[in-house]
């Protein structure tokens, strides 16, 4: 019984801790500009996150190796640099759009200045991961973004078209803008399966001790936590739809995510909007930043964990550190998260090649992984995925030049 | 031509594309900033909606009409510094006119997000400013 309420307690922190500031920004300006058209591509990144997330939690356990281990470990030095490197850039680039996120969430909430509130955000952020037992910031963070549930009631009350939310969900091309809508379908998908959150995962496998025993917990927490944590995409996508499309509006500023709630539900969607927004950015800020350290620490085979005290891994602590004040640098320039946003999950998914294949390799490795390797279904998905994630990872880049960065 | 000089002509150019500058402005460009002006207004609309029926917060209001009305006065300034010909000049000029309006209604709401009468009459005007800008972008 009590091994069950850890589990719903795990998922329900998942499902909050799904959404970042990626999945705010492209859900709302997809289901602003084609409505519920781009609905089926939530369900592709879902789908995709599962199956990678499903394969790292699956190497970790049998080899007790995080992401950037295994990589450095079965395909060298260099290989692994080159993603390292990739990965570590895409990686702060989220950290500091997460912070300035954060930071314009509390001037709507408190209207403070914006940069005073990126310095108190980034001090906020710095005390919680120094004093706080892993295990609070992950449920505290996760819980409070459950708040973000005001979007699906938000959604139901703004009266959508069921029938057209229904055919959002079976994949078709755009009559119209065709670039547009393809750079807004990588944008969901690169959101979906943003790499940090794979890293963050695999490393908490190791960490926690699961070994192959714990492979059918694994599949079940990432079905069940992507896939409930994909209904909150839903939720953005379907009130942007409702509400922003009919009237032009085409969302430019995290107040304007917020606004998806208010019009419906008023003063009390509003705030819990706001702390949803709040919580789930500032959750994804901290896992951002110690994806980062995890993935040095790992790299370079440095001690690491967020259960030791600081101490007892001061480079993985140094790491940590270093990316906050990075993030505050880039930050403190004055750009604009949303757009910061827009840039980090389109260079994810160009990166993102550099650590699927190899994880992909490793996983179908039956020297390394023994009977626990890929399986004919594991597989198939595997490389399904891995030809489309190749063809968003070609064509991002284009797409967001073609398309001005969507605008048209 | 070296690396370094082709890095250097990415990083002169790509910002001074991004910019936009002064120039002449293509019917393109003028549909684009008459659709991010019609946007703006709209949006600045349903906030007004919000604070006239009391149905949100001060501070809210407040700080998010300032950055729509930053928005919209970039907007401005973006079509005061371009150059047009014929039918599209007149147009810009409106679209020009149009910008500064709503810039200057979404500061009224910025600074009096507790007044819900004037809230009532800058939904009204934006609303109405909103199908302006539209019509403009056709």
């Amino acid at each position: 019984m009590k091994k069950v309420l850890q589990i719903a307690l795990g998922i329900l922190a998942a499902i909050g801790g799904f959404v970042d500031i990626g999945d705010l920004v492209f859900n709302v300006e997809a289901g602003a500009q084609f409505g519920y058209q781009l609905l089926w591509v939530v369900v592709v990144g879902v789908v995709g996150i599962i199956v990678y997330s499903e394969m790292c939690g699956r190497v970790a356990a049998v080899s007790k190796r995080a992401v950037f281990d295994a990589i450095r470990e079965r395909l060298g030095f260099g290989v692994g640099f080159g993603a390292l490197v990739s990965s570590q850039l895409v990686n702060l680039m989220t950290l500091a759009a997460e912070v300035g996120g954060v930071a314009l969430v509390l001037q709507l909430l408190s209207g403070l200045p914006y940069r005073a509130l990126i310095v108190l955000a980034i001090l906020a952020l710095a005390f919680v991961i120094w004093v706080s037992p892993f295990e609070w910031i992950e449920r505290i963070f996760g819980y409070g973004g459950l708040a973000l549930l005001v979007f699906a009631v938000g959604a139901i009350k703004l009266h959508p078209d069921w029938g057209s939310v229904g055919h959002g969900l079976v994949p078709h091309l755009s009559s119209s803008d065709h670039l547009v809508y393809a750079y807004f379908a990588v944008g969901l998908l690169g959101a979906a399966m943003t790499p940090y959150e794979v890293y963050f995962y695999s490393s908490g496998v190791v960490e926690e001790g699961w070994t192959p025993k714990d492979l059918g917990l694994n599949r079940a927490n990432v079905m069940i936590g992507y896939g409930l944590g994909g209904f909150l995409s839903f939720a953005l996508m379907i009130t942007a739809g409702a509400l922003f499309l009919p009237l032009g509006v085409e969302p430019q500023f995290i107040g304007t995510v917020a606004l998806g709630a208010q019009v419906p539900l008023g003063t009390i969607g509003l705030i819990l909007a706001l702390v949803g927004i709040l919580f789930a950015v500032g959750g994804a800020a901290i896992d951002t930043c110690f994806s980062g350290a995890y993935n040095l620490a790992q790299y370079f085979g440095w001690e690491w964990g967020k259960y030791r005290r600081p101490s007892g891994a001061p480079r993985f602590t140094i790491a940590w550190a270093i990316l906050l004040v990075l993030a505050l640098l880039i930050i403190m320039t004055g750009i604009d998260p949303v757009m910061l946003t827009e840039y980090a999950v389109i260079f994810s998914v160009v990166a993102l090649p550099l650590t699927y294949i190899p994880i992909l390799l490793v996983a179908n490795d039956r020297s390394y992984m023994g009977r626990y390797a890929n399986g004919r279904l594991a597989n198939a998905f595997g490389l399904l995925y891995l030809v489309v994630i190749l063809v968003v990872a070609v064509s991002a880049i284009p797409l967001m030049i073609i398309t001005n960065q969507g605008q048209g | 031509m070296p690396l370094r000089a082709w890095i250097c002509l990415v990083l002169l150019v790509l910002p001074a594309s991004a910019c936009g500058g002064g120039g002449t402005l293509s019917t393109k460009a003028f549909q684009t900033q008459a659709e991010s002006l019609q946007s703006l207004a709209a949006e600045g609309a349903l906030v007004a909606d919000g604070s006239a029926d009391g149905r949100t917060t001060e501070t809210f209001v407040s700080v998010h009409t300032e950055y729509l009305g930053k928005a919209a006065k970039k907007v401005e300034t973006k079509l005061a510094g371009a150059q047009a010909s014929g039918e599209l000049e007149e147009k810009r000029k409106r679209a020009m006119r149009l910008a500064g309006r709503v810039a200057g209604e979404l500061g009224q709401l910025h600074r009096a997000p507790g007044d819900r009468a004037l809230a009532d009459r800058l939904a009204s005007d934006l609303r109405d400013e909103a199908d302006a800008a539209e019509k403009l972008a056709e």
